[in-house]
């Protein structure tokens, strides 16, 4: 009915009245500067500088253009709770402190939860502080934006500090903090809600909390919405392409949604799956001009808070036990080392809800740990392989883990814990020599090391142990690494260690021989690693939002282990005539193009490892004798795996499943062997073969006849497709 | 493109209550979006990798299920994502609130005692099955029902 009026009202308004402002989307730009170049306004966070792209054309990185002179007003109000409708935007729930604040709880309704109700309100100019019976404006009661999506996500305050995101506080005071608060930088959740009348409400559910018993947790609510017109050739016509509108964010937002966004995007709204479309563009800086941490003391006008806490606890879960609770995440795979500290594991056992969120137990709660043979607790007890816990408390309680002196590297075997009769936490362990901690010749920073990039260059071997190795402590670092040495750097972990680059290079420019780095996070780069030098090895490492491929491999020997690509712009891995490249039990998620390629070179090998939801192919490889064997390969938007004239290729014992490309892609095979791998549910077809047939389907040389032992199910277009077809 | 139904309406009055430039930049912005588009989602991209079971000294079983089932989507939104358990004729359906549904040779399903599903975390659950499943092989798939399609996993065979 509406539109039909409107349509009506536009036929006659057409011809009476030109644009006001060219190119201005919605009245809520209105009074907006505009760029002058576009003729559109310009999207400036409230109460921040205009920030361009510099000459890379990439925001977040060191050459953006800052124009303080232009400073964003407030467009977008979010609230949490359910406001009584009236033309007046309502102060932030958070200004009457925590206990005024909406509670929610961990998950969806439909999961147990209860989902945090918030309102979003269009603001025009006079929003804020302009009006004395209206604080906070009025809502700007447009029909321009009617029926328009809104996001509204939620971020979690993990460190219970009062913002989200990193402070200089944090950073002055205790750099291990900060490294925490990056992780306050993920979406805890999100919704979509339409605009009616400039006003727009829904509701969020979350899937982090923590006990009632202590607070719950604090989370910020923001918002971000995009003004028409809507155009098939821009991101799929889902999103508008007219300018943005946001609240305050504890970031500079991402704003090229082709970095996430799949070909296969569709319309979003309440009930449908979103895509986590506000992301940063890079972690900020606590050094620059400004800071986006978003306090949740109700003093940011834009945005508002709440509480979540978890379910009750349906079980209990291994947490990291780092020292402080709040540092607590998800314990991670057991592998235990031969050699001091490494020999234990330090973990705590507490009780979760459904969602592995910490959670208050029932009263009574009790389990039995036990330790598969020759790994031993030794806290509680003194060294049995059976133990019985009670958990009053949603604190939980320490458990300490040790393999015995001479236990064998390569043993493997069960820590489980029983609960009610069930088997409700179960991880396997191995004994590997590779998490050995090494003995420090350097920490950094330090009073006299101020910087990691000092410490390399400074590091000697003091401790005559033959390595040089400068450890990291935890803390967010803003450096550009070069190592021309051979050392070992090792951080705290690949969550509490983390580098941060400016975007104008690689954050880690390895040059030398017989180079380590374990346990570090490279963010922020061109790439993340870029191993030039021989031999160099990345252990438990992390290449994470670069803006270009997460890891370059250009020389011999390298070795990647138990490391992660994640959400790079390029390639996770790209190993460019590189020998002997191996990458092992290694994770390469949500890259913009393949997860792992390696292009040239021989004798490379990719085993064991996970290739999932990148915007290529799951591994593309291109050499001679390459291995590709025992990965797990899914949900990619090419192939699973893909061989291009590759000469005496193994391909053996995969999973390629649910790609919307083939299961296994191979162009012109010479020599490769194709074996025991299960390719299903592929959107094309299960093995598609090209330009030739020079491929064994089976361990018996010279049977070419696919499938041979290869299992394909499901696939779109079929089994196989061959030279011709 | 889907066109969302309104289901309340301001009226003529309301309508012309507005300015006329508002209804201007509004009947643009209608024209242009002919069809209404709407931020973005994507279907289900559901898989498994990966199935281990675990026996507990009472002989429950324990299966711990590796995959991607769109986890955020999972457990921010109401994104109805199922596990199916199978075995011979034996089938049993879990729900991630913790209920879980047993039909044995098409029958009508019965339901469990559950505790079913008891984790669901970013590419892992863990749910424990009913009595009735037998040392062997068995399958397990993820299924979804999503705005009137239908999603599955590959099913993937395990050993009890």
């Amino acid at each position: 009915m509406r539109r039909r009026l409107a349509a009506g009202a536009l036929l006659c308004c057409l011809a009476l009245y030109a644009p006001r402002v060219a190119g201005a989307e919605s009245e809520v730009f209105d009074g907006d500067p505009t760029d002058p170049e576009s003729g559109e306004p310009y999207e400036i966070l409230p109460g921040q500088p205009l920030v361009k792209a510099g000459p890379d054309g990439i925001l977040g990185t060191s050459d953006d253009v800052v124009d303080t002179s232009i400073v964003g007003d407030i467009d977008l109000v979010v609230r949490s709770g359910s406001p009584v409708a009236a033309p007046a935007i309502p102060p932030p729930a958070a200004l009457g402190g925590r206990a005024a604040l909406p509670v929610g709880v961990a998950g969806s309704s439909e999961g147990g939860g209860l989902e945090i109700p918030f309102t979003a309100y269009l603001c025009g100019s006079g929003c804020y502080g302009e009006n004395a019976s209206a604080p906070y404006g009025f809502a700007l009661q447009t029909l321009d934006m009617d029926d328009f999506p809104v996001i509204v996500a939620a971020f979690a305050d993990l460190d219970d500090d009062g913002f989200i995101g990193p402070t200089t506080a944090a950073a002055l005071s205790s750099p291990a903090a900060v490294s925490l608060q990056v992780r306050e930088l993920e979406p805890v959740g999100r919704a979509v809600a339409h605009f009616d009348d400039g006003v727009a409400r829904g509701k969020l559910a979350i899937q982090v909390g923590l006990p009632a018993s202590q607070g719950g947790l604090r989370i910020a609510l923001v918002a971000a919405a995009s003004s028409g017109p809507f155009n098939q050739g821009k991101y799929n016509g889902v999103i508008g392409s007219g300018s943005g509108i946001a609240t305050a964010l504890p970031f500079l937002p991402q704003k090229d949604f082709t970095r996430f966004l799949r070909a296969t995007a569709e319309p979003a709204g309440p009930d449908t799956t979103i895509y986590p479309l506000i992301q940063f563009a890079a972690i900020p800086a606590l050094d620059g001009w400004s800071s986006y941490a978003l306090p949740l003391d109700g003093s940011s006008p834009t945005i508002d808070a709440a509480v979540v806490n978890s379910q009750p606890a349906v079980r209990v879960a291994f947490r990291e036990d780092p020292g402080t609770p709040k540092e607590r995440s998800a314990a991670g795979d057991l592998i235990l080392g031969t050699s001091g500290s490494a020999r234990r594991r330090r973990l705590r056992l507490v009780p979760v809800d459904r969602l592995d969120n910490p959670a208050d137990p029932a009263a009574g709660l009790a389990v039995t740990v036990r330790a598969g043979s020759p790994l031993r607790i030794v806290h509680p007890g003194k060294g049995s392989t059976e133990q019985a816990l009670s958990l009053p408390t949603a604190d939980g309680r320490r458990v300490v883990l040790q393999v015995p002196p001479g236990s064998a590297d390569g043993t493997t075997g069960l820590v489980t814990v029983e609960q009610d009769g069930i088997v409700v936490a179960a991880h396997p362990y191995r004994i590997d020599p590779r998490v050995n901690r090494l003995k420090a010749d350097v920490v950094a920073p330090s009073a006299t090391l101020p910087t990691i990039q000092s410490a390399l260059e400074a590091a000697t071997d003091r401790n005559g142990d033959g390595l040089v190795v400068v450890s990291v402590r935890p803390g967010v670092f803003y450096e550009r690494l070069v190592i021309d040495h051979p050392l070992v750097l090792q951080g705290a972990g690949a969550e509490r260690t983390i580098v941060r680059g400016d975007g104008t290079g690689p954050v880690v420019s390895v040059v030398a021989p017989n180079v380590e780095i374990r346990r570090i996070t490279a963010v922020g780069g061109t790439t993340g690693f870029a191993l030039a030098g021989p031999s160099a090895a990345l252990v438990e490492a992390r290449a994470w939002h670069n803006d270009g491929a997460g890891v370059t491999v250009s020389g011999a020997s390298a070795s990647l282990w138990r490391s992660g690509m994640i959400d790079n712009s390029g390639d996770g891995l790209l190993a460019q005539d590189a020998d002997q490249l191996a990458c092992e039990e290694s994770t390469a998620f949500l890259n913009g193009g393949a997860g792992l390629r390696i292009i040239g070179g021989a004798g490379g090998r990719i085993e064991a490892s996970s290739i999932a939801s990148n915007s290529g192919s799951g591994v593309v490889v291109m050499g001679t004798d390459l291995q590709v064997n025992g990965n797990r390969s899914i949900v990619n938007l090419g192939s699973g795996m893909e061989t291009s004239s590759s000469s005496g290729a193994q391909v053996m014992a995969n999973l390629s499943a649910t790609n919307d490309g083939d299961g296994l892609h191979m162009d012109s095979p010479n020599g490769d062997l194709v074996w025991g791998n299960v390719l299903v549910n592929n959107g094309q077809y299960g093995v598609w073969l090209g330009g030739s047939m020079n491929a064994d389907f089976s361990p018996n040389p010279g049977q070419q006849r696919p499938i041979g032992n290869n299992k394909t199910a499901a696939n779109g277009e079929g089994s196989v497709s061959l030279p011709g077809d | 493109m889907r066109a969302r139904r309104k289901n309340n309406s301001t009226g003529i009055c309301d309508a012309f209550r507005r300015s006329v430039g508002r209804a201007c930049a509004t009947l643009a912005m209608l024209l242009l979006v002919a069809d209404l588009a709407i931020a973005a989602g994507g279907s289900p991209q559901l898989a498994l990798v990966s199935a281990t079971p675990y026996r507990s000294t009472a002989g429950a079983v324990t299966v711990a299920i590796e995959g991607n089932f769109n986890f955020e989507d999972t457990v921010q939104l109401p994104l109805p994502v199922e596990v199916i358990v199978a075995q011979g004729a034996r089938s049993t359906r879990f729900d991630l609130a913790g209920h879980a549904f047993t039909t044995i040779g098409g029958a009508a399903e019965q339901p469990d005692a559950g505790p079913g599903v008891i984790v669901v975390k970013q590419h892992q659950m863990l749910l424990v099955l009913p009595p009735g499943f037998a040392t062997g092989a068995a399958t397990v798939q993820i299924v979804a029902r999503y705005q009137d399609d239908s999603f599955a996993s590959n099913t993937l065979e395990f050993t009890l």
